[in-house]
């Protein structure tokens, strides 16, 4: 029956008085100078993607901030430009208002009345009838000019 | 393992005492958080919302935002009424006092600042004594100009920055047109709220609602700095347009003729001019003169109040100001009544053609008065003797009506005087439409001695939108229409969001019916008693009405009456109705024929041109019209004079020059046929003056003998003048006006024959 143990076996018992070769293991350079440039190639790739997360993110900062601060500034803008608007909405009710007052039927009729003018009378008014709605004449050319002749070509 | 390295382990174990301690210290640090934690949980969970609450009312500023309000146009797109921004200034009494020199600044602001917003000084003065207070409020509704005014005068002293002065905005209600309409629009009050008029009327349409700003808000009060600014709106939902069916034209020739008459009669309580589209019912003018300015309202203008108030003090003061303010915002012609008198006869005439009771060949007898029941009824004249129906019109006889309604009989004629829409309230879109207690309501109850004094527009009482509303049934063919002043409602982007369409009541006489009465009432106008709204080129058909004001029912003294007039032109195929009525005329002359009667004339007379109604002139009334002045000036002497006598004028020279400098009248302006073109031959005489002389009261001939001593033309109007009766009513230029010679002065005629 197998027994088990954790006792080490001394090799040395079984060897016939032979020691092993103790072979060297030589170091392979090419292969650990290959590794260090894979391991210095992975890291500056490495280095390169966070520099270019870091530039992305921080450019995403500085555009949203740039922005921010723009659309603040325009709000500003337009803030003041609803501002004067409304000014100049008031004052423009203001002065027609004022308008209508000094030209209303009232002082229209006491100037007139002032400088001797005179309402025109109703025989004055001769009223006339135009059949068939609106119309244009067209004058006729007396001269044809190149153009014309161009266009009459085709 | 080697003693040594089992030292060395043992020395950085903690030991019993240690993990002791470090228990009790995690306890009593796990009991602190754990009854922070409560305490936090206490205050988030159970008391959260009071504390948020509290916070939000610190930390918020809520504000409204007022809606603008609504703007009403007239039917023309002209604005009647609009609101602006206006501002209020707001002081800050606090910051004066933090300056070195405060008591100095405040003397140059009860100085400068007093002036520039137009307020007392003292009063201001004492407001920047309020060291404690933050919020003085100093002026309100101020406009623009002025409160650039006032920030250029803080940039100059210096105080911009100061925070003492701040501006808040606010609307202001501006009426252009001042006191035109003003009964019909109405006001609003410092609220902005409709108090009067349309605007009162239609408030809810107009005023919109209100928005509101949440503002963050710091310890002070004021507004956070811009980098923490926090701000929510709601917006303002502005108010609905109004498009009335007024027309501002018409409505001026209303108002103007009206209170000329209102001038010219000495009228005591205020007078009314409705003219209305038969066919539509829309009313084109609503004038009341005795009015206001509507951006003024709160000023009393009647002369008469003023005088009484100057004699009162204290209460009585108070009271008789309230009354006189509530007097001239009335709106006479929806909220009070008259009696009609004899414009009434129009309706019992129809009554009578329509019910076959009489017709244009019935005759009729007038010795001066009738018998109703043993009493006795006096006609105004001594007695027309024999006449038939058109006559009765014309003459307005008070036999020939009563014995109309005699005929008609109680029922019946209560039953168009119902129809006639007399016993209930038109529905005009109005505030406060009076309903007449007095009006007749005993229908099939009335004695004949009551239909008599009926039927010749005594005994009850109507309002004059009643009766314009009633004489539109009788000039569109019998058709009761609703009238109304409000044509559209606009949305805030000036869209149509309501349209008002004419409503038809009912048909209370028939057509053929409505023609007969038309006539016979054109007939009066052109020849008989109605002549004073007589107008050159159209057919006008009108009554004239008087009724006396009783001491007992309607307070009147003797003498005192309602002089009315009710028309509507073209006779033939009426456009509209003109009713007029002057409220206790104190001149000589009080019948509604001269008070009431020219005004129609003269709002009929621009109105119908304005409307597009061309004149058909008879053979008579074309040889009577002006003729246009040719053109003289810069010609010689002899040719302008030869060109005036072609054209059938005659001339007038001054001066020594050989050409013609100037022309009075001036070239294509109106000047009667056989009319004179006074001729300036030199400057040296272009500055002579010829005074007006008062043609008031003058016949033709007088008038005439009268312009030529002046040296004027005259150019004449109204009716009678071939009989001789007729006399001045008005004339466009003052009594001792400084005119040139050959100047035309317009004068009106009217008869004083008394028609009631």
């Amino acid at each position: 029956m197998a027994t088990y143990s954790n006792a080490a076996y001394d090799l040395s018992l079984f060897s016939n008085g032979q020691r092993g070769k103790i072979v060297s293991i030589e170091e392979n350079k090419k292969q650990k100078r290959e590794a260090k440039r894979r391991s210095l190639t992975q890291t500056i790739a490495s280095a390169a993607v966070v520099a270019v997360i870091g530039a992305v993110i921080l450019a995403a900062v500085l555009a949203a901030i740039i922005s921010k601060v723009r659309l603040t500034e325009m709000n500003e803008k337009i803030s003041d430009l609803d501002s004067q608007l409304s000014i100049l909405q008031s004052e423009n009710v203001r002065l027609n208002s004022e308008l209508t007052e000094i030209a209303s039927s009232e002082q229209i009729d006491a100037y007139a009345a002032k400088h001797g003018l005179q309402k025109m009378e109703n025989g004055q008014i001769h009223y006339f009838s135009v059949e068939g709605g609106d119309h244009v004449e067209k004058a006729p050319k007396t001269e044809e000019t190149f153009l014309d002749h161009l266009r009459d070509l085709f | 393992m080697s003693r040594k390295n089992e030292k060395d382990q043992n020395s950085v174990l903690p030991t019993r005492k240690m993990r002791r301690r470090g228990r009790v210290f995690a306890g009593i640090i796990g009991v602190a958080f754990g009854l922070l934690i409560l305490r936090l949980g206490f205050l988030q969970i159970v008391q959260g919302e009071f504390w948020s609450t509290k916070a939000v009312s610190q930390q918020l500023n809520d504000s409204l935002v007022a809606a603008h309000r609504g703007t009403i146009y007239d039917c023309n797109g002209k604005v009647l009424a609009e609101s602006m921004e206006v501002w209020t200034v707001i002081m800050t009494p606090y910051n004066i006092a933090q300056l070195d020199d405060a008591e100095a600044v405040r003397v140059k602001i009860a100085d400068e600042v007093s002036k520039i917003l137009d307020v007392d000084r003292d009063t201001l003065y004492k407001k920047t004594t309020r060291t404690e207070s933050q919020y003085e409020k100093i002026a309100s509704q101020v406009e623009y100009p002025v409160v650039e005014e006032l920030i250029s005068w803080a940039e100059k002293n210096k105080l911009s920055n100061s925070g003492i002065f701040r501006v808040v905005t606010d609307y202001k209600r501006t009426y252009p047109y001042g006191s035109l309409a003003s009964c019909v629009i109405g006001f609003t009050g410092t609220d902005y709220y409709g108090l009067y008029g349309l605007e009162a009327e239609y408030n809810d349409v107009l005023a919109g609602v209100a928005g509101r700003v949440v503002t963050a808000q710091n310890g002070v009060g004021g507004d956070m700095p811009v980098s923490l600014t926090y701000e929510k709106t709601v917006d303002a939902e502005d108010g609905h347009s109004l498009v009335l069916t007024i027309d501002q034209n018409i409505q001026h020739f209303a108002e103007k003729y009206l209170e000329q008459s209102i001038i010219e009669n000495s009228v005591k309580n205020r007078g009314v001019s409705i003219v209305m589209n038969v066919h539509t019912g829309a009313i084109l003018a609503m004038a009341v003169k005795g009015d206001f300015d509507l951006n003024d309202p709160w000023t009393v203008t009647d002369p008469n109040a003023l005088e009484a108030m100057k004699l009162l003090s204290g209460d009585e003061k108070s009271d008789a100001l309230a009354t006189a303010r509530q007097a001239q915002w009335s709106n006479k012609a929806v909220s009070e009544f008259y009696e009609p008198g004899s414009v009434f006869k129009v309706f019992t005439s129809c009554m009578a053609i329509e019910e076959g009771v009489a017709d244009m060949n019935t005759s009729f007898y007038c010795p001066g008065y009738i018998e109703v029941m043993g009493q006795q009824i006096t006609c105004w004249h001594a007695g027309h003797g024999m006449q038939h129906f058109p006559d009765i019109i014309s003459n307005s006889c008070n036999p020939g009506f009563i014995t109309l309604g005699v005929g008609l009989g109680g029922e019946r004629f209560f039953k168009y005087f119902v129809g006639f829409g007399f016993t209930e309230p038109t529905g005009i879109d109005m505030l406060s439409e009076g309903h007449s207690t007095t009006s007749l309501y005993h229908g099939i109850d009335m004695t004949d001695l009551d239909v008599a004094t009926s039927s010749i527009g005594q005994t009850f009482e109507i309002t004059p939108i009643q009766m314009a509303t009633a004489l539109c049934a009788v000039a569109n063919g019998g058709y009761l229409m609703q009238p109304y002043v409000v044509a559209q409602e606009l949305d805030g982007n000036g869209n149509v969001v309501k349209t008002t369409e004419p409503v038809v009541k009912r048909q209370v006489v028939s057509t053929e019916t409505t023609k007969q009465v038309a006539s016979m009432l054109a007939a009066a106008v052109n020849g008989g008693g109605s002549k004073n709204v007589y107008v050159a080129g159209y057919r006008v058909a009108g009554k004239s009405g008087t009724a006396d004001k009783t001491e007992t029912r309607q307070g009147g003294a003797e003498n005192e009456v309602w002089g009315s007039f009710g028309t509507f032109a073209p006779a033939d195929d009426p456009e509209i109705v003109c009713v007029t009525i002057t409220d206790t005329a104190q001149s000589d002359n009080r019948w509604g024929s001269h008070t009431a009667g020219p005004v129609c004339q003269s709002i009929l007379a621009d109105t119908l041109p304005y409307l597009g109604v061309e004149p058909l002139y008879t053979e008579e009334e074309l040889a009577n019209l002006s003729t246009v002045t040719p053109s003289v000036t810069d010609k010689e002497v002899s040719t302008a004079t030869t060109i005036i006598a072609n054209n059938d004028l005659h001339y007038s020279i001054i001066g020594n020059g050989k050409t013609v400098v100037r022309q009075i009248p001036e070239a294509g302006s109106s000047i009667p046929k056989d009319g004179t073109v006074v001729l300036y031959t030199d400057s040296d005489s272009l500055g002579s003056t010829t005074a007006v002389p008062d043609f008031h009261g003058m016949t033709l001939s007088q008038a005439n003998a009268a312009a030529d001593a002046a040296n004027l033309n005259l150019e004449i109007s109204g009716v009678g003048l071939d009989s001789g009766e007729a006399t001045v009513y008005s004339q466009d230029y003052e009594v001792g006006a400084k005119v040139s010679p050959g100047t035309v002065v317009y004068l009106v005629f009217v008869t004083d024959s008394a028609i009631a």
